[in-house]
This record gives structure tokens, sequence and C-alpha cells, in this order.
């Protein structure tokens, strides 16, 4: 059929939606009488794919368990719209610990139908002159491509690629599903070899630092490697070189779900059904009851009572200790973390097109097709960290900087045959008007993306600004990438605060287990997995 | 398009699987359940379901739930087929195709336990109401004992025709759930057994209920004929030919009243919605069919039924799809979920099919209802002129038909079947405001209502005489007929009260799920020639194919769409009747329709 009239039933005929303003988000409640909705042994409030993840584990281990979710759909983050045939990740596609997080092994994701597809390189750097930079998780072969751009850079990659993996062999990878030590004592633990000192040392670094202090001189590779943390909203010039190691060496093997991302969510949905898990959605929780300090449950907007000596909560701090738990059950303590909790300073603006026919770089190296995230519009460091800084003066109205993906190059089956699925977004912030500037950034992200890419003919075209996720996505406040700034301030055993980064807070019962608490967003589905370890112990399971 | 991919991550250690509920099986389920390349990935099953709208998840737990290891294979990223709620604004839920349960009188609600699982109903306070081009309101009521509101058009009707219609009413609700099962919940008798039209379920107790069901009358009457029999006035007849004609059965056309009284029954009988919308009713099917161990893969396309020897032995999925395994064996059975046309033309195949078969099939028209489907998102509810006593407070309909005329409705079907083009004159509009925000707090954010689902019968696109994309091309030309329509009985529907609009065409329908065929929702014609034991031919009523182990379970199968759980409930009992031998255990929940003969019992009555 023609597939071009079909597209049309997007009629987004006005953003008026958006314009609405900030307003509380809860839904109506007329219904005032609460009934009671079982008794569990925990409930956990939010089915992102922490909260999943987290409920998962409890029901396989024979706990009652019940999920409660607010949208009709349980993933979270993990969303996959269908608009015919064309299969549109709106937030989360890149999944960069894949392979690596417990619950894809320990829930046996696999037998419920999860697959990933990996593509040959993680990042392709699009030059205007026709140019490219090729970069892969094969680190020779990256430094062989970074050698074709400056020979000395080539070197300087060898040796941090090396320096890097340690890192993450060492200490990364295992230390983002063990329970945080505090500042201390970490550093105590990194003293024992050299990788440790290493990544002890650069921690103290920015990305910015951490490139110099390798040597790094050409402006095109430092962009590149600066332009994976950057793509997540990160600042380069803060103390958060711990990250890099992650941002880069991860993001190089990042793989995609096939089928989309919201297969991930499903996955552990079906291995939580299948255990006996109860799973709630159109279930809004409007209270954690809290009696005698202790938790007894929660309410939900439309009027049932889930009894529980135990809460796990995945959603950001100030709903659930402000919202749900409400003010005067957190100790002056707690209130005065929880009122710090800082949003993020960037956010993203994602254009998702269906588009007919495959697209085509207009690089020399065609390969630069087979990379996962392709950069482009910036070429140099210095751009890129003024581009941020224009960014964060909120002055940024056109797009400047795109990373793109094709999904469907890797899989598929996530547009119909003979159309792709084109992602692009950019870094931005959330504090412009984006009612009235959303359809001209849209076009200036199309303009700048043809600079660089064929395109066919559009067919269907869904803008997410910041205030779009924020809409949708209710705990992403702000257009949030990960629930919440990554800072010094809230990352490691500070995230979301000293008192409640081991997933137990100062409320007898009530844990956290969001992408706003330790080790973070960004589904490497560590919260989850540590909320279900301490929440096992809790109930004699562990 | 070809990728040139790619590496699949490796996988180096698996879990053990939960097979608490796999041990009590038996060997049937046993054997083989991983093949060798274990790592979790298993390709045989007992048996493999082809679809997972809501007939494949049904059937699937009622298998799993006897203890037969099950598979559903899902072309679409998400199961549910038209039991699907879609959020085109952050906030909002849409239901795109089914709108309200129609299938409370499912005994899958009880032998599934679907509450257990998730399903909660969210009643509507007043079901639905209509209004008439010269300004006559009236709301229904509902079924429910919850409701507070009386059946008001009871009292309201007046006249002479008032006595038989409240006590038609008052006689048909004690056996509302009987006469339910007896027409939708039985599968249907094999034409061969000779049973007397008579004497079939549905009639029989219809008749039973009230004496003016003769069924010398209903089984040769329409559903209008019924209506002015009773003496019914408009709108309420207008909004009962509606009713049946937007389920399905064809309001005008003989043979069809008991069908056509029966789905308006199925809407009544039910009086509202699951909460948070019908994709609620496919998860908690879905919840149920996991909970027993049935395994779901979505992104799983099925090109092809493998037949050997005259027997489907298994499926094979599409290149594109998530698993690596492209042939799922089944032991016992293959069920599809497909319509009747695409399960043996495009899956099984001219090879294995006699000729004259593979005609009859080719012959079966699915060219019925197409409708086209409009979304409004408003910062207000209608207010009816008009209608301010009839819908106030609690009667405020769920469901209210505008212009709500006999007369509009057949110059809408006029438009329709005889000028083969979409009703361009808001005249010749009846149509449906639905929402669902004054019973169910889930659908949209405070302050903001979603009219939706609002239908329009239009012709199926190959048939338009304007080409098969003029509806797509009149969307928003149609939207603005029908807001104009909406203004004219709603005066405060003002262009600054609309946020949004979103529609879908018949074309839309069939794209976003291939079972929609020319976005027909009901998989068949509207006449009496492909209801029951003729539907969707007389040699496949009984769901049984000319294929050994290739069962048929999809709404082109009676009693159809809607959503009911009725499909998977009957092809039960034909699935009892064949592997019940096999089975390791007897299902102590079951109970079949009363109604059921087996085929041994029928054979004996020819």
């Amino acid at each position: 059929m023609a597939l071009g009239r079909a597209v049309g039933w997007l009629r987004l005929a006005t953003l008026r939606w958006l314009r609405r303003g900030p307003r509380r988000w809860l839904r109506r409640q007329d219904a005032p009488v609460t009934e009671a909705a079982g008794s569990f042994d925990a409930v956990v409030v939010g089915g992102g794919p922490n909260g999943l993840i987290c409920a998962a584990y409890l029901a396989r281990s024979g706990a009652k368990v019940a999920l409660l979710e607010r949208r009709h759909e349980t993933g979270g983050g993990l969303n996959t719209d269908e608009y015919f045939g064309f299969r549109f990740n709106l937030h989360a596609i890149y999944q960069m610990m894949a392979d690596v997080m417990p619950a894809y092994r320990d829930l046996d994701l696999e037998s419920y139908g999860l697959r990933y597809v990996r593509p040959p390189y993680g990042g392709a750097f699009l030059f205007s002159d026709g140019g490219s930079l090729l970069l892969s998780s094969d680190s020779e072969a990256s430094a062989a491509e970074i050698d074709k751009l400056s020979p000395a850079d080539g070197a300087c990659y060898r040796a941090m690629a090396a320096d890097f993996q340690a890192m993450l062999d060492g200490y990364l990878i295992p230390l983002t599903y063990e329970p945080p030590t505090p500042p201390l004592e970490q550093l105590e633990m990194m003293e024992r070899d050299e990788a440790g000192q290493k990544l002890s040392y650069v921690s103290e670094m920015s990305f910015v630092d951490i490139l110099g202090e390798y040597g790094f001189s050409d402006p095109r590779v430092r962009m590149a490697l600066l332009s994976f943390p950057a793509m997540w909203g990160l600042a380069l010039d803060e103390p958060l070189g711990f990250l890099f190691p992650l941002y880069l060496t991860r993001m190089l093997q990042a793989s995609i779900v096939k089928g989309g991302s919201h297969r991930l969510s499903s996955a552990i949905y079906r291995a939580l059904a299948g255990a006996g898990g109860t799973i709630r959605d159109a279930s809004e929780v409007s209270r954690i009851v809290i009696e005698g300090g202790a938790v007894q449950g929660v309410e939900t907007a439309n009027g049932a009572l889930y009894k529980a000596p135990l809460v796990i909560s995945t959603l950001n701090p100030e709903q659930t200790f402000v919202d749900l738990a409400g003010r005067e059950n957190l100790s002056p303590e707690l209130a005065e973390r929880v009122d710090a909790w800082e949003w993020e300073s960037r956010s993203l603006f994602g254009l998702h097109l269906g588009v007919t026919g495959s697209p085509s770089y207009k690089t020399a190296d065609k390969r630069t097709e087979d990379a996962l995230i392709a950069f482009m519009g910036i070429e140099t460091d210095d751009q890129l960290l003024e581009h941020l800084a224009r960014v964060d003066s909120r002055d940024e109205t056109e797009a400047a900087w795109l990373h793109v993906t094709v999904p469907t190059r890797f899989d598929p089956s996530q547009a119909p045959p003979g159309h792709s699925v084109v992602r692009i977004e950019t870094v931005t912030s959330y504090h412009l008007p984006w009612d009235t500037i959303s359809d001209s950034y849209a076009t200036s992200c199309l303009d700048l993306l043809r600079r660089y890419v064929d395109l066919g003919d559009i067919l269907i075209e869904k803008q997410c600004p910041p205030t779009y996720i924020e809409k949708r996505l209710t705990t992403m406040k702000q257009g949030s990438i990960k629930h919440g700034e990554y800072s010094p301030l809230q990352l490691g055993y500070f995230r979301p605060n000293d008192l409640c980064s081991g997933v137990e807070t100062p409320i007898d019962g009530l844990l956290v287990a969001g992408a706003s608490v330790y080790p973070g967003g960004m589904v490497i589905g560590g919260p989850g997995y540590l909320g279900a370890k301490v929440a096992l112990a809790h109930l004699g399971r562990a | 398009m070809t990728s040139t991919i790619t590496s699949d991550l490796a996988v180096t250690a698996i879990a053990p699987d939960r097979s608490s509920q796999r041990e009590q099986r038996g060997a049937v389920a046993d054997a083989g359940d991983r093949d060798s390349k274990g790592l979790g990935r298993r390709s045989t099953f007992d048996f493999v379901i082809v679809g997972g709208g809501p007939n494949g998840l049904g059937i699937a737990a009622y298998l799993s739930k006897w203890g037969f290891s099950v598979c559903i294979l899902e072309a679409r990223p998400e199961i549910g087929g038209g039991a699907e709620n879609a959020e085109p604004m952050p906030g909002f839920s849409i239901d795109p195709h089914a709108t309200y349960l129609y299938g409370a009188a499912a005994p899958a609600f009880e032998q599934l336990e679907l509450g257990h699982y998730g399903f909660k109903m969210a009643y509507t306070k007043n079901l639905s109401g209509g209004i008439s081009p010269d300004g006559k309101a009236f709301a229904t009521g509902f079924y429910n004992p919850e409701s507070q509101v009386p059946q008001t058009y009871e009292r309201e009707l007046g006249g002479p025709m008032a006595e038989i219609f409240v006590q038609m009413q008052q006689n048909i609700r004690p056996r509302a759930r009987d006469l339910l099962r007896a027409v939708y919940y039985t599968a249907p008798y094999d034409e061969r057994w000779g049973v007397p039209r008579e004497e079939l379920p549905g009639v029989k107790v219809l008749k039973e209920t009230s004496p003016i069901f003769d069924p010398a009358f209903t089984l040769d009457s329409s559903v209008a004929d019924l209506a002015d029999m009773i003496g019914l006035p408009d709108p309420f007849k207008a909004v009962m030919l509606f009713g049946a004609w937007y389920n399905g059965p064809h309001p005008f056309w003989k043979g069809m009243s008991i069908p056509g009284m029966a789905c308006n029954l199925l809407y009544t009988y039910s009086s509202g919605s699951p909460v948070g919308g019908m994709h609620a009713l496919a998860h908690s099917l879905a919840r149920a069919a996991l909970a027993h161990g049935t395994r779901i893969y979505v992104n799983a396309p099925v090109t092809e039924i493998i037949v050997r020897d005259g027997r489907a032995t298994g499926v094979r999925v599409d290149d594109n799809s998530v698993l690596e395994e492209k042939t799922i064996n089944a032991r016992l059975a293959v069920i599809s979920g497909l319509h009747v046309k695409q399960t043996f033309l495009d899956l099984v195949g001219p090879a294995h099919l006699a000729p004259d078969f593979l005609d009859r099939v080719r012959g079966i028209s699915l060219k019925g209802g197409s409708l086209f489907v409009a979304h409004l998102i408003t910062t207000e509810l209608p207010q009816y002129k008009g209608a301010e006593e009839a819908f106030a407070g609690d009667r405020y309909p769920s469901c209210t038909v505008i212009n709500a005329s006999t007369e509009a409705l057949m110059e809408e079907m006029r438009d329709v079947y005889s000028f083969n083009t979409h009703p361009t004159d808001p005249d010749h509009y009846i149509v449906p405001i639905c929402q669902h925000d004054t019973y169910d707090a889930t659908r949209s954010p405070t302050g903001y209502y979603t009219l939706s689902p609002i239908y329009m019968q239009v012709p199926v696109p190959e048939e338009h005489r304007d080409g098969p994309d003029a509806v797509n091309d009149a969307k928003e030309e149609i939207v603005d007929n029908i807001v104009t329509l909406l203004r004219r009985y709603a005066p405060n529907m003002t262009p600054d009260k609309i946020v949004a609009s979103f529609v879908n065409t018949p074309r839309d329908s069939e794209y976003r799920n291939m079972a929609f065929v020319g976005g027909n929702w009901y998989g068949a014609r509207e006449g009496a020639e492909e209801w029951e034991s003729r539907r969707p031919l007389p040699e496949l009523a009984r769901y049984r194919t000319p294929i050994d182990g290739l069962y048929l379970c999809n709404h082109t199968s009676h009693p159809g769409g809607l959503c009911l759980i009725a499909v998977p409930y009957n092809l039960m009992h034909i699935l009892i009747e064949d592997f019940e031998p096999v089975a390791s255990t007897t299902p102590g929940w079951w109970y079949p329709s009363p109604w059921h003969i087996t085929d041994a019992e029928g054979g004996s009555l020819r």
C-alpha cells in the first residue's frame, strides 16, 4: 500500500499541549474509596528497567512481590512506539552494559526473547570535507584509524585504551554491581594495583584534562573522544574522569535491542510474570503509607491499597520522598539532601524519522554507515566546548551538533521493508520555549543532517523535545536523561545522597533503586540489581 | 534494504529455568524442551500459536494452564492485537481499535483467573445515550449492579410500545449471561448434523426469555424488523441499528436480528472498559499465559506453517525475526491466530490443500465494515444542548451517539454501499462520541479529556469510487465534518477546546494490524452467510482444518471479533476432544458450554 499516505494519523496539529506549562502531573483523583489490593512481601514502585529487574529477582526467589506502574505499559525509558511499522525508540536505545548486567544471565532473558545486535563500529565522526573517523571496540583498529589523522594521537589512544580496559576490568564493571563504598575506603582499595592507582589519579580529572594527560593534540581526535561523554550531557570540565573509561570503551561496544528497546523491558516483564510476580499497570502510586516511622505499603491514585512491609521506589528522589513519603516522614538531614537534588543542566531533543530507502552518508569511507552512532556538525574540540557553553547559556535555538543512529541498518525489523528509521538526537537545554521552537528546531536538525547525509522521503516525523519526555516519563523531570545530574556530589557514594546510596533509606522499610541511586542511569541495570539484593536480605532470602 | 550486520553477543551462562510447572506435565511436555543449542533457546513446544492478539493469548493461557508447553509468535513489537492502547501525546491513552469490553460473559475471566493477573473493570456510570436531530435525548443506564442510574429510557419511551419494550428488557436481563453464552460461547454445530435452526442454543434461550422472540420471526428478520415490531421510535431505534452495524451485523439484512440484538447486549452486559484501556485485557491474558509457562516472542513474524504428510508440524519465522531458530516445531498442533485467508493462502500454501477448498477460501469476503476512527484531545467534555436533564450528573454517557436518526444512518449506508464513498455531508453522519474519563481516571491528565474513539463507517478501500487512498486523503476534511457536527450538538466544543486530533483510517488500521483487512474489525461480511456454522466456511466452523494439527483461532471464525475471548473458549472444547488422551492432567477448573455437542454426539444426530 501507499505507506506515505497512511502515516498522517499523527495529525498533531499543534503543540499547544506542551505549552500548558508546568503543572502537577498527577491524574484525576476521583476514586476516594481505598480498597485493599492484597498483602505482599514487597511492593516495587515504577515499572522501568530497574523496577522490573528488582521485582523479577524478588519473584524468582519466591517472594510475593507487586510491581506498580503508572502508564498503561511498563518499560519506562525502554520505550518503543510503533507508527505504521516504523519503530521509534523515544528514549533509551544504546545498551552499553547489555551483556554484563547480571540480570541478563540471572533472569535468563534470552529465553524470553531478548536479542542484542552490536554494530561493527561504535562511532563515526563525519567531517564536512567528506573525511571521517571511525572508532570501534577493537582499540588497535581504532588507533590505526586515528593514525590516519594524527599518528601521535594514535599512539596516545593505544596507551589510553589499554589503561581504560584495565580500569574497567579491575574496577569499574565489577563495582557497578557492588554496593557503593565511601570515598576514603574506595581510595584505599584502589591503591592495591596499578590500574587502581591510575583510576584513582584520573578520577579527580575532567575529561578534557585526561586527554591532555595522555597527550592528545589533534582537534578532531579530541572532539571525537569527548563526544561520548558530551552526548549524555556530561560536563567535560568537571572532575568526572572515572566515567571516561565507561563512557568511551563501553559505548564503543554498545548494542541495540533487536526489535526495539522495549524488548529488553518486556523480556524482564515476562521473567517477572513467569515467576509469579504481580504486575499492575495504569496504577499510579499516590502515597507511600508510613506509620510509626515504618513503611506499611502504598496507595494508588485509583484507590487501591497494597500492603507490604517493604517498598522499593525506583522514582526520582523528589517523587519518592516528597510526593509519596511526605515531608512529615523525613528527618531534617534527609529533607535537606532531597531538596539539594539537582536536575541535569542539559537535556536531549529527539527527532525520529521514518524514511524511504536507506540513508547514505556523504563520506568517502562508506563504513561510516555501519557505525552505531554518527556524529556530525562539529569538527573540533573547541567547537564542541563552545557549543556546550551555548547550550548552557540557553541560547542554542538551532541544532549545531547531531548524533544520529539508523537502527534499521542493524535490525531491519524496525521499519517496513525498503524503509529506514533515523534517530537524531542533540544535546540541548530544557529551558527553551519548546512549544514555540520545536518545529523550527526540528527543521534545523534536518538541514544539518542533509549536509552530511543523503536522505530518502520523510514519511513520518516525531519530535521529542525535553518537555515531551518530561510529560511522558514523569520521573525524567526537566527532560532528564539519568534522573538527575551526574556531578561529583551526586555520583557514587553520594547518589542520591550519602544516606540512601546503599539502597536503604532512613525510613524503615523504604528502599530506593532507580537511576537516581548508585550506580545510576543509562539502563545499566545496577540499581535494580542492588535493590533486589538488599530487599532479599530484608526478607531473609539472601 | 539489506544490511551488513553484525554479531549477536555471546552468552556464556544461564540461570536454571523455572521448571516446576513443566515437571507436572508428564511426557508430552518434557521431552526435548531445549534443543541442542541450549542457552535457553527453545524451538519445540506442544502448541505453537501464530499471533499474539486476544485470541492467541487466550488459547495460550488455556493450554498452558492445562499443562502443555506453549509458545506464541507475534509479528509486531507488542502483544495485544486489536486490544491496544497508544499514547500519541504524553499522558493520554487512546484505544486505536477495540474500546469497550464486550466479553464480560466469557468463562475465561473465571477459568483463567484474569482478576488475579491484574484485570480490573472500570464500570461506566452511564453507558450510553443518544441525541436525535430534533433534540430528543436519552440515556440508557447500564446493567452493572453498581450502577446508580436506573434504566431511564424505559420510562422515557412512553406510548403503547413501552410496555413491550420494558417487558422484553426485564425478561432478558436475568438471562443475559445465559443468552450471550448460548450465542457466542458455544462452538458452532456442524451443519451436517442437521440440527434444526429453531433448536440452536441462542434461538432457544431467546424464545425462553420472551414470547416475542418466536423463532419463526427472529430467524428471518432483520434488526430493523425487530425494532419496528416493538414499535421503537428514533432515536432509540437509530441507536439500536447503529449498535448492530458498528459491531458487525447489518441492521437491514434478513436473518441478522439475533446477532444484531446480541451484540448490543454484549455491550450493555459488560458496561465498561478495563482500567487503563483495552490493552489491559491483553496484559492480563498474557500474564496468565506467562504464569503458566507460555513463552511469548514478539518481532517474530511467521512466514510459513510447515506441513508434512498432511500434518502441521511447526512454523517458519521470518529471517528478520529476533529468533535465531527459524523453525519452531509443534509436537501437537499449530494454532493460527491469523485470519483464514492468510492462514491458508499465505502460510500453508496451495501445495497442501485441495483446489476446491482453496477456491472456497479465496471466495471468502472479508470486506465488512471499514471504520474511520478519530480521537480528539479536549479541555472540556461536550455539553450537549437539550440533554441537560437526560445527561445530568452521573447520567452523562460514556458513549453519546449524535445525529441519532434512522434517516442519517440510512444516508450513511447509502453513501457507503450504494455510492461507494465516505459521507461528506455532516447530516449523513451518525457518530458515537466516546469518552472514558468520567469513570476511569487513568486515561487523561487532569483538566483534559480524550474523546476517543469517534467512529464512522466508510467504504472498503478497494471499493471506494475515488480510489483506495480517498479516505486517507480526506482525513482532515472528515475530522472537520465530525467536529462541525459535534459543535452543532455541543456548542461548547469550539476550536480553542480542541488541543489535538488523531485519526486511524481503515488503511491505517490494516497497516497496523494485518488482521484488519480493509479496516474491517470483525473479520467477515455482515450477513448471515458468514455467521455461526458457516463462518468462515462450513467445513472450518469447528476450528479444525483439512490439515491435521492445524486449528483456527481468529476473529474470522465464529463468533468473530470484539475481544470476547470466545474463540479460545470454544476452541478449547475441540482441543479437549482431540488432545485429552495425550494430556497428563484433566483441567479441574474447566467447564464446557452446556450447549456443547461433541463431534461423536453430533455425528449420531445425522
